[in-house]
């Protein structure tokens, strides 16, 4: 019944810019308590932080989509992200529209060393009014063009 | 997550993994068809593929590029 009612939850809350798992695939549960922490403190604009992630790249190209197979729920959007002129500690400072259906949710990232030897490093990301974002966009660093990029988000073996 | 950067030649996609440690297996799907990890690789950075120029990796496009056009034949 739980495991129903998980992935119930998951389908439904699955692309929403702020839905996060944390899994049971740590050492300890106080590993698990401070991902909650860490979690929670990202989604309300704390500098924690950066995380870790793992890329690969697809085999694809223009003349091919990705698709999914019917028992993978998948949710796509768009989304635009432009590079910041930075200043002083800031190592990196963009802005983000995300949506899909003409509707569209903004957020402003700003990453800088936690410490003085910049062995560690934060980002501090806070969701934005359309009119902020516009306003920011005053700043685009103009050796950096805006990256167009197609979102989608989905849940697999979880 | 898969991002799809539609703007650079090539339309590079990428999969993104969140994962707790360097050593951490991970498990992708295998509905997709993945050519290398490019974790460790600067040229994959968003703030590098942003930089006015850029291209993608001609090693990467090649191997794609055969990989598709085998699978096409077979």
């Amino acid at each position: 019944m739980a495991r129903i009612t998980d992935r119930k939850l998951i389908g439904s809350w699955c692309g929403h810019h702020n839905f996060h798992i944390i899994g049971n695939n740590v050492a300890s549960f106080e590993e698990k308590i401070n991902s909650v922490l860490d979690t929670v403190l990202r989604v309300v604009g704390m500098p924690v932080p950066s995380t870790l992630v793992r890329k690969f790249l697809l085999v694809s190209n223009e003349n091919t989509k990705i698709t999914f197979p019917d028992s993978i729920k998948s949710e796509s959007f768009s989304e635009e992200e432009v590079f910041l002129l930075t200043y002083g500690k800031e190592l990196d400072n963009r802005i983000r529209k995300v949506g899909k259906n003409e509707t569209f949710i903004y957020n402003h990232g700003v990453g800088m060393h936690a410490s003085d030897n910049g062995s560690e490093r934060i980002i501090k990301r806070r969701q934005i009014a359309a009119r902020e974002f516009t306003e920011l966009l005053d700043h685009q660093d103009s050796n950096m063009k805006i990256l167009h990029k197609e979102r989608n988000c989905f849940i697999y073996e979880n | 997550m898969i991002d799809t950067f539609a703007n650079i030649e090539g339309k590079p996609s990428v999969i993104r993994v969140d994962a707790t440690n360097y050593n951490e297996s991970i498990k992708l799907p295998s509905f997709l068809k993945v050519l290398r990890d490019i974790s460790d690789d600067s040229r994959y950075k968003a703030r590098n593929m942003a930089v006015q120029g850029y291209e993608m990796p001609k090693e990467d496009i090649n191997k794609i590029n055969e990989i598709l056009s085998s699978s096409d034949e077979s």
